[in-house]
């Protein structure tokens, strides 16, 4: 089991490595549009952030707890909606680095950490902003 | 551990001529025949166990009196876990044939005493398992039965699953709802609810942009749920999220189906009856229009992916990749999906289907990853 220490200190650098590469971050990645006119891609599924960016993540993702998570979270905070694509309660910043983290292949313990956090704050959460603010006292933010 | 298993009900002996068939998560039975006609079923699991369930049992409707003969179809769409719409479909069919041989015949009453009966009876199991299984208390399921007897057709539901009639009418076909909803987006279901709670400002509470009974469900009738019919499980170790903050006397939640009953005529093409997971991405219209186009094998499957289709589309996705999602994290693409479809022959088949009684249940268990 990993300490907290550690922990908080991998996080740390995590969010300085994803501060660093934001501008240079690509997803699929891209602003509000009508469903009519988003073309499907192949193999993805697709949710909108707080601040109406659309991202396609890779079907593949679905089976990550992480992503598991925050469908759960948005579940929670909009209910399954039932005419239109999901929305997580997150702005695009916030789920560009939670991506980066998945994308990084943590440990079990890590990930159970980081789901634990995103549990526990998502309700102060409206941004990411607020989030790196906040930073020194939650566990891996 | 992910592992297909299916079983038929009591006509287990009738499986070699009734083959049902499973396809990853959908479970299917493309054509089949019942004492008026010809059917249809099929079902998707989406939740991580199939919380839907589903029967068809045509041949005698009584224990006593051969000359009733009919068929009766269900459709459950459980909630909270499978429990209560599995214990439907092991009981509801039993009891209505007990009390129609009471009275030796099928009625409104007969159809009504076999819902309440099969509620009180799950109410009696949740007491049962509370001191070892509380969460019983907060499983319910919707329960969608027709009963096809004697030129009538009886819709008897609690909950929000429903039955749509095809009629036809000048070279196409109209849509006839034949059940009575309870939901409490619908206005009758929220007026019904303040109506018998009118000393209760928080008896309905919109939440998700979506109105529900004590902010917690959206159904306003149903079978089991036992946590809003008696305030003696609203209390530990039921989980908090179920817990009202008030003490309450009269139950919130009532098993009473909404009865209709209609005469068939020679323009009623076929009843589609299924759970709100389908209504959700297909219109009445839109339904009865798909069955009245497309040929009868298989016609149930062509609903369910008609559905799922519109479902990929609101998500902006392509059906072919929501295909490949599994159960579980499923469900926050579509819902569990049952349809059953009906066709009424004018005439009668009888002779046929009277030797040989049919029985038919879907869902019990699919998919299970525990």
């Amino acid at each position: 089991m990993m300490n907290t220490k550690k922990l908080l200190k991998m996080a740390k650098k995590w969010q300085q490595r994803a501060a660093l590469r934001r501008k240079r971050i690509s997803f699929h990645r891209s602003t509000d549009t009508t469903s009519s006119s988003t073309a499907a891609e192949k193999g993805c599924f697709v949710v909108y952030t707080s601040d109406r960016i659309r991202f396609a993540f890779p079907i593949s993702y679905l089976s990550n707890s992480v992503i598991q998570e925050l469908l759960k979270i948005s579940e929670e905070e909009f209910g399954i909606p039932t005419e239109g694509p999901i929305t997580l309660p997150f702005d695009s910043v916030f789920l560009e680095y939670l991506i980066r983290l998945v994308q990084r292949r943590m440990d079990g313990d890590t990930e159970k950490a980081l789901i634990t956090s995103i549990s526990s704050t998502r309700c102060s959460l409206p941004c990411s902003f607020q989030l790196q603010e906040h930073s020194s006292t939650r566990l891996v933010f | 551990m992910v592992k297909p298993c299916w079983r038929i009900g009591a006509g287990m002996e009738r499986s070699k001529i009734n083959p049902t068939k499973v396809d990853g998560l959908t479970w299917y039975k493309d054509l089949g025949l019942h004492t008026f006609g010809e059917f249809s079923m099929a079902m998707i699991q989406a939740n991580s166990v199939m919380e839907d369930q589903c029967q068809i049992e045509s041949g005698p409707l009584t224990f006593n009196n051969p000359t009733v003969q009919g068929t009766f179809v269900g459709v459950y769409d459980g909630h909270g876990g499978p429990e209560a719409s599995r214990f439907i479909a092991d009981n509801i069919f039993p009891k209505l044939k007990k009390f129609a041989s009471e009275g030796r015949e099928i009625s409104e009453q007969v159809i009504s005493k076999a819902f309440a009966e099969t509620d009180k009876d799950f109410l009696k199991t949740v007491t049962k398992q509370w001191p070892t299984n509380p969460q019983m208390a907060s499983v319910g399921s919707c329960c969608l039965a027709g009963v096809i007897c004697n030129g009538l057709v009886y819709i008897a539901n609690t909950g929000d699953s429903r039955a749509v009639l095809g009629r036809s009418e000048r070279g196409g076909v109209r849509a006839v709802q034949l059940s009575v909803e309870h939901n409490a987006n619908l206005e009758s279901a929220r007026q019904e609810l303040w109506s018998l709670h009118p000393n209760d400002p928080t008896i309905l509470v919109m939440k998700h942009r979506l109105w529900r009974v004590k902010g917690v469900i959206q159904v306003t009738r149903s079978i089991g749920d036992a946590y809003l019919k008696r305030a003696e499980f609203n209390r530990e170790p039921l989980l908090p999220k179920f817990r009202l903050p008030e003490h309450f006397t009269k139950p919130i939640l009532s098993a009473d189906p909404s009865v209709t009953i209609t005469r068939l005529s020679p323009q009623d093409e076929f009843i589609i009856l299924a759970s709100d997971g389908l209504w959700e991405h297909l219109s009445n219209q839109e339904a009865v229009d798909i069955v009245h186009n497309s040929p009868r094998q298989g016609i149930a499957r062509r609903l369910l992916k008609a559905a799922l289709k519109e479902a990929a589309k609101k998500r902006e996705m392509r059906y072919s990749d929501l295909t490949e999602i599994h159960p579980g994290v499923r469900r926050h693409f579509h819902d569990d999906i049952t349809v059953i479809v009906v066709y009424l022959n004018p005439h009668p088949v009888k002779t046929n289907s009277w030797a040989s009684p049919l029985s038919i249940r879907g869902g019990y268990p699919m998919h299970s990853t525990s």
